[in-house]
């Protein structure tokens, strides 16, 4: 029997492509000629004459011939600290929701999440410049008239208020930057034909905010939140509807499991569009890597 | 099969020519062309109907070569009829892509979408190593919170205890600026009266930093010193003069006790 090594070998020998027209490349040098030895007839090198210039004594960056640099005068503004790593929260007022949703670009019937406000592309989030998600501002708030299952990523008292008024839900989710980017153009996730990932948990400094049911958070305690939603009714004053007989309740209670990302689908499963199907794993170690968080 | 392209190639010509007839002769005659229309639908329907009959897998494809006209390379040509185009190479990433582009028309098997086990209890292990609970960091959290608020409130009551010293503390203050007030107002009259003593000894209205006043302070101070050290040695003296008559007291009057 041959070794290991050997078959691997085989199989990749068997898997390589066959040399081909398509696929030998030309020698290196035979495209164009390398140019050498440019500096042969050249006493300068294109740095001029004389001067700071031909001699490589020119000032260092910033300074400013003696005087105090802008760089020593300027008060550094330390608000702006780590502002590289901070995660970005892109606004959308309630005015904007609303509209969006008197001019049909969202589904009022269906739970509205990041993906539903992605989908309008009115809104878009870019996770290379460390967007995590929707930050829902307070203009329009008394404008705000419609009984919507929200799920956004940042919210004040009054957002929460304005919405609970109307009879509508909101949840505050985290989403990391992986689900982020699938939530956002969930087609070009889908076409990458990668598994649904779980969701990660919030990182230390976000968790207090996640887990506060004061903003409705997707991890606080369910009956602490519904406490909150009758002090906060207290405070602004306004009665908050009974949702035990209310005919959109399945709507309105909606909630997506802390490690899914998409309604109706698990982490772990496949969407395949060429084929319209959805592919699921059955072997025990991979359902309890996806259903489990450590 | 050689004849069988001819037949196949000469019957698409017939076609061409026909249609070419057609055209020309609708644009020829206008109006009265639906009777050319008619004779036109008629013969198209009889040259398929010939052929498809003996129509085999093979002409189909001749057939659609020759109708292919688009110059696409055939991947391209593939790719544009949503098929899996034939890559020369194909390592695990383009296979993924092929299955999810094409899905089962690509050939692949769809367990390659997921990681391999190896992979995946690595992974899990990882996660297990590096995670902590839920639970734990919500703990913590309260934790934290309890610190910051009891250091708070210890905050609070040692403000609370200086209050309550606070007029204590300010009348204290006030004290020892008056005393220090006062300190630098003899100071000041003390040398007020040593200018106006140098006033009187040189005869005209001196200031403090003359040098002649300085020179006369200098040895007015060497002169006290000099006082001083008298005065002590006088004292020694004295001393050493009073231990001696009680040395000389002392055994008589024990004689006379």
């Amino acid at each position: 029997m041959a070794s290991k090594v050997t078959e691997k070998a085989l199989n990749l020998i068997k898997s390589l492509p066959r040399v081909a027209i398509s696929n030998v490349k030309d020698l290196p040098g035979t495209l164009y000629k390398k140019k050498t030895n440019r500096s042969a007839g050249r006493k300068k090198k294109g740095r001029g004459d004389k001067g700071q210039g031909a001699r490589g004594t020119l000032d260092p960056l910033g300074y400013e011939g003696g005087q105090r640099p802008l760089i020593d005068a300027v008060p550094s503004e330390k608000y702006y600290g780590k502002y590289a790593i901070r995660r970005q929260y892109p606004p959308i007022s309630l005015l904007e929701i609303q509209r969006l949703i008197d001019l049909n670009r969202v589904d009022v019937t269906r739970p509205i999440d990041v993906s539903s406000i992605c989908n309008t592309r009115l809104y878009s989030l870019d996770v290379a410049k460390n967007h995590f998600g929707f930050n829902v501002t307070e203009e329009g708030c008394d404008l705000f008239a419609s009984k919507v299952n929200l799920e956004v990523q940042w919210v004040t008292e009054l957002v929460i208020a304005a919405i609970e008024k109307n009879g509508g839900t909101i949840t505050t989710r985290y989403y990391d930057p992986q689900c982020l980017a699938a939530l956002f153009d969930t087609q070009a996730f889908f076409e990458k034909g990668q598994p649904i990932p779980k969701c990660k948990l919030p990182p230390q400094d976000a968790l207090a905010y996640y887990s506060d049911p004061n903003f409705r958070g997707y991890l606080a305690d369910p009956e602490k939140i519904l406490m909150a939603r009758e002090k906060l009714a207290q405070k602004y004053g306004y009665k908050l509807p009974d949702l035990t007989d209310d005919p959109l309740k399945d709507l309105l209670l909606m909630r997506k499991d802390p490690l899914q990302i998409f309604y109706g689908l698990e982490p772990g499963w496949i969407v395949n569009l060429a084929d319209k199907c959805i592919l699921k794993p059955k072997d025990e170690d991979y359902l309890r890597y996806y259903s489990n968080v450590y | 099969m050689c004849d069988k392209m001819a037949t196949l190639a000469w019957n698409i010509r017939i076609l061409r020519t026909k249609r070419y007839l057609l055209v020309t002769e609708c644009i020829n005659v206008g109006a009265s062309s639906r009777n050319y229309l008619k004779s036109f639908t008629v013969s198209s329907r009889e040259i398929p109907e010939s052929n498809s009959s003996s129509l085999d897998a093979e002409e189909k494809s001749l057939i659609d070569s020759l109708r292919n006209v688009s110059r696409m390379s055939s991947n391209h040509l593939k790719q544009y009829h949503r098929q899996p185009p034939e890559l020369p190479y194909k390592d695990i990433i383009h296979r993924k892509k092929l299955y999810a582009l094409y899905g089962s028309a690509s050939g692949e098997d769809a367990r390659i979408l997921w990681p391999s086990r190896k992979q995946l209890i690595d992974k899990e292990l990882e996660e297990k190593e590096e995670g902590c609970s839920l639970f734990d960091r919500l703990a913590q959290i309260e934790v934290e919170k309890q610190e910051r608020e009891t250091a708070l409130k210890e905050r609070h009551k040692s403000v609370e205890k200086n209050m309550a010293q606070m007029s204590k503390w300010i009348e204290g203050y006030k004290k020892k600026q008056e005393v220090s007030a006062n300190e630098a107002k003899a100071r000041a009259a003390k040398k007020e009266a040593l200018l106006e003593e140098a006033r009187d000894y040189f005869g005209y209205k001196i200031m403090a930093n003359d040098p002649k006043f300085e020179q006369m302070m200098l040895e007015k101070e060497e002169k006290e010193k000099k006082e001083a050290k008298k005065m002590r040695k006088e004292a020694k003296l004295k001393k050493q003069a009073d231990r001696l008559v009680d040395s000389k007291e002392k055994p008589v009057e024990s004689k006379n006790t």
